[in-house]
């Protein structure tokens, strides 16, 4: 709002906003912030009960025994790693994997959609965005039916398959609203220096892309982190990923690992790493954010 | 293949050389034919000898896929009468033991109704469930059982308890295969049996008993089975699974649909190419009348690889869906008109093809009907509600966080980006937490001396039931509009960052020149907001908005890890004819995905038809929604005809 006085008036006016502005913002900091100093708080409360966490911390109270527990607590007797460690590892296995597979594939596809006409181009995105509708989990039973049969049980990495059939049609929309948007010039003098399809492919298109892909990239790494259904149902428990672990530390019903301040323990272990990537990328998910509401 | 075409500029579309320019010649016609009748002969007689080869190659393939898959030697062998009397079923054998240990112990006791007290304590072999489970878990090698016992077993105590979410530390495989128990070593020391179709009833499912991928797919998926555990059948009894004489398994229905889908793929595949073989041949024709020559094998294979590089390049994007979007979908879409619930066991009991009659009973049956109309009203009013809250709240963050009014508006910007970073599954559970009986919500009030009058004010203002103290947030059935206010007020804590920064992103986006002529004008800080900045915000940001909608429509994390659809309903208004589901009825705070999933993963009360049928409701409803959406967008319109 540019500082141009228009009435007598204004200033005080602009005063009481002023005022208004800043309480507004501090208050929501407040609310902001608060779970989560009292997430850290608990995180350093001694046993397993909500109630003996205090909102001011009590010295006598501080303990580090859910952080030990994180990373020595063993449910497999002779388990090379511990229960939250090797969890961690596997999500970020099968977030590194799908990162690739989902930026690889997606871009490719995107790649024929924006520059290659064919018949039912245009009918086949809106069917591939219609079947996203289709609520996932409910083709479980018939997921679960082909891992099965393809012997996949029990293997996190794979499941990048499913997530790559999650991500595409959404990643087709918005990266060939990107490619649409690169001169097709570019592509026809490099044709006429000889480069093949692939060339152009790898050469031009991609760079040019980077910013979109880095926001594709980005939502394929952030994904299978906090995936719950897929590893509930395909995961025996010594296979779990880092979410389901995180879920069972916060259910009764699995009394091997229950405790609510494990799990602010972990929670805080496991957001920490997971806010950094986000918020150092911001720049990406702003642009991707934009790009996906306005060009789509 | 021959649509494949690039277009250098996206108006332009080259011609297609051959259509419409002539009418189809006789001879045309009668190459096509002869693709029709055999795939490669119409290549053949165009004297194209290596491409003919190519296609006749094809339904080799697909008729070596069908042989290899199945056990139509062995039928020969029976038909031709060769198979001596000692290998046919019903006949005593003195190298095998004549019954097999799974059905020695008959399974009255259905596999997964087995939550005995053993299972409370984690031993997931009891006896009911080892005997229906049986040996095909080596098959497909299946996890041992151990270490999933204390997952099963809580499964198992919490199944009852209504309210609580369902499904806690538990797979699917137990309900589809009877899954987590090892093989019987009696089973390797049987041999193969034929059966004989003289014997009992005489009835003979040739098809089921030796079909390949092809034939026993299709015929699964028509009849969805026939046979069921102790059945006795063409001489023999028929167990849950034997993997010596495939004949004598029970069908399961689950798995019959399954494998009948990937047949009817692999038909659709072969019909294409069958399709694309006779257009080939006619084309070709065609161009020979024309031209005299046809086309050599090199230059068609260079055609055929240029053209098919748009579908070998996303080969790998459509490959995933089809198996995991496609398959699954169709499948889900065609248990709605099954009977499938929990009173079917699978291998004892069998799933037949109902038609429309769910749709009937759910569209007739005033209990369902009302439980389903107060649901869908919440989950609408939940969808709008959370959408339109974060869009005002990111909207007025973004407008003071931009506001040249206040300083450090960077430092203010990271601090409310904060819950937008943080991973939504945990910031579900931490609210979890923070509403719990003793967490952050109730200290404070306890701590401040608020408890006393903001738990009058909920009374009063009819948010809560009775003026408890502590305030139980999720559970008692009075408290269920507090409950839903507190997910509205989670998910606006969890979503209204998102909207703040893209709503930042769209500001700097809005010409200076705008203001500044409305300075010149004279207008006002409101005028300004009212006739410069909304409008533009929002037409950049409605799609957007819009797909915040359905994505609330079906934001069933929000639901489901924060309250688990709780607190549950007052049972002596739940209506009797939803009953028999138990601990699968939705709770207050339930929208349709959440119930849904309670339908089809509450252990022992799951009704597949009906969440199936529900499923395709909100596909209709929110899939019409978003298309019509995205079909408005810009660049959707700006695209040709195709």
């Amino acid at each position: 709002m540019a500082a141009t006085i228009n009435a007598d008036g204004a200033a005080f006016g602009r005063g009481a906003l002023r005022l208004f502005m800043y309480f507004w913002l501090i208050a929501a900091c407040v609310l902001v912030l608060a779970p989560l100093l009292w997430m850290l708080v608990a995180s350093f409360t001694k046993g397993k009960l909500l109630s003996s966490v205090s909102l001011i911390p009590r010295p006598d109270q501080l303990t580090f025994e859910h952080y030990q527990y994180l990373f020595s607590y063993r449910s497999q007797t002779g388990a090379a790693l511990p229960d939250f460690v090797s969890s961690f590892l596997r999500s970020l296995a099968v977030a590194a994997l799908n990162t690739v597979t989902v930026v690889l594939f997606t871009t490719m596809t995107a790649y024929v959609f924006a520059r290659v006409a064919f018949k039912g181009r245009k009918p086949i995105l809106i069917g591939l965005l219609l079947l996203q509708m289709f609520p996932s989990f409910m083709g479980m039973i018939a997921i679960f039916m082909i891992f099965r049969a393809l012997g996949w049980l029990n293997q996190s990495l794979l499941f990048v398959t499913f997530y790559l059939a999650g991500a595409v049609p959404y990643n087709i929309y918005i990266i060939r609203g990107f490619m649409r948007n690169i001169p097709r010039s570019i592509d026809e003098a490099a044709t006429i220096d000889g480069a093949s399809r692939w060339a152009i492919f790898w050469r031009i298109i991609m760079p040019l892309s980077m910013p979109i892909i880095g926001f594709i990239a980005l939502n394929a790494f952030m994904a299978p982190w906090m995936d719950y259904m897929l590893p509930m149902q395909l995961l025996s428990m010594q296979n779990q990923t880092v979410a389901i672990f995180l879920y069972r530390l916060t259910d009764p019903f699995v009394t091997l690992y229950y405790n609510p301040l494990n799990f602010m323990a972990a929670g805080l272990l496991l957001a920490v790493p997971i806010m950094a990537v986000n918020l150092v990328t911001q720049r990406y998910v702003i642009y991707g954010m934009t790009a996906g509401a306005e060009k789509g | 293949m021959a649509d494949v075409r690039d277009t250098p500029g996206s108006a332009r579309r080259l011609k297609d050389p051959w259509r419409g320019r002539k009418r189809t010649s006789v001879g045309a016609w009668a190459t096509g034919l002869a693709s029709l009748l055999v795939m490669g002969l119409g290549q053949f007689i165009n004297t194209q000898r290596l491409k003919a080869l190519i296609w006749f190659l094809i339904p080799l393939l697909f008729l070596g896929l069908e042989w290899s898959s199945s056990d139509w030697g062995k039928y020969l062998a029976l038909r031709s009468g060769k198979v001596p009397a000692a290998e046919m079923a019903g006949i005593p054998l003195p190298l095998a033991p004549a019954v097999p240990q799974a059905a020695a112990a008959p399974s009255v006791q259905p596999a997964s109704a087995a939550t005995s007290e053993d299972d409370l304590y984690g031993s997931s072999a009891t006896a009911p469930e080892a005997a229906t489970a049986s040996s095909e878990s080596d098959l497909y090698g299946s996890p041992e059982p151990a270490p999933d016992a204390p997952a099963t077993g809580a499964s198992a105590s919490s199944a009852p308890a209504a309210g609580s979410p369902p499904g806690a530390g538990e797979n699917l495989g137990a309900v589809l295969y009877g899954d987590g128990v090892s093989p019987d070593a009696s089973y390797f020391s049987q041999r193969y049996v034929y059966p004989d179709y003289s014997k009992g009833e005489k009835k003979a499912y040739v098809i089921r008993d030796y079909g390949g991928f092809f034939t026993r797919g299709i015929w699964g998926l028509v009849t969805l089975g026939t046979l069921v555990i102790d059945q006795d059948y063409a001489g023999g009894k028929i167990e849950l699974f034997n993997k010596v004489t495939p004949w004598l398994s029970a069908d399961n229905s689950v798995v019959r649909i399954g494998e009948g889908l990937l047949a009817l793929a692999g038909l659709f595949l072969l019909l294409a190419l069958w399709i694309m073989g006779i257009r080939d041949a006619i084309d070709t024709r065609r161009r020979i009348e024309e031209s005299g020559q046809a086309e050599g094998f090199r230059s068609w294979a260079e055609r055929v690889w240029q053209d098919l590089f748009a579908y070998i390049v996303s080969a790998p994007a459509y490959l995933a869906i089809l198996f995991f979007t496609l398959i699954p979908f169709v499948f889900t879409f065609l248990l709605a008109f099954t009977n499938y619930n929990y009173r079917i066991k699978l291998g004892l009991h069998l799933i037949n093809w109902v038609g429309f009659d769910t749709f009937r009973f759910l569209a007739v049956d005033p209990g369902w009907l009302l439980i389903f109309g107060q649901i869908f009203l919440w989950t609408v009013f939940w969808a709008l509600m959370s959408s339109f809250t974060v869009y005002a709240l990111g909207f007025l963050n973004a407008m003071i966080v931009e506001s040249p009014l206040i300083r450090g508006g960077k430092v203010w910007r990271a601090i409310l980006v904060i819950p937008w970073a943080l991973p939504g599954l945990i910031t579900l559970m931490m609210f979890r937490n923070v509403f719990d009986k003793d967490g952050l919500m109730n200290q404070f009030l306890f701590s401040s001396g608020l408890m006393e009058p903001v738990t009058k004010f909920l009374f009063a203002v009819g948010l809560e039931g009775k003026p408890d103290v502590p305030i139980f947030w999720f559970q008692p059935i009075y408290n269920g509009n507090l409950a839903k206010a507190v997910v509205v007020l989670t998910n606006l804590w969890a979503g209204a960052p998102y909207h703040m920064m893209m709503i930042i992103g769209v500001l700097s986006t809005i010409p200076r020149d705008l203001y500044e002529a409305a300075d010149i004008d004279g207008a006002t800080g409101v005028q300004r907001f009212r006739f410069i900045t909304f409008p533009m915000v929002l037409s950049s940001t409605l799609p957007a908005l819009i797909m915040t909608f359905s994505f609330n429509f079906n934001n069933f994390g929000s639901i489901y890890f924060l309250t688990g659809g709780g607190p549950v309903w007052d049972p002596a208004k739940t209506p009797d004819s939803l009953k028999i589901i138990s601990s699968a009825l939705p709770g207050q705070t339930d929208i349709l995905i959440s119930w849904i999933y309670k339908l089809s993963f509450t252990r022992n009360f799951e009704m597949y038809n009906v969440a199936s049928v529900y499923s395709i409701l909100i596909f209709l409803i929110v899939g019409t929604f978003s298309v019509v959406n995205m079909v408005r967008t810009k660049s959707f319109k700006e695209e040709g005809g195709d």
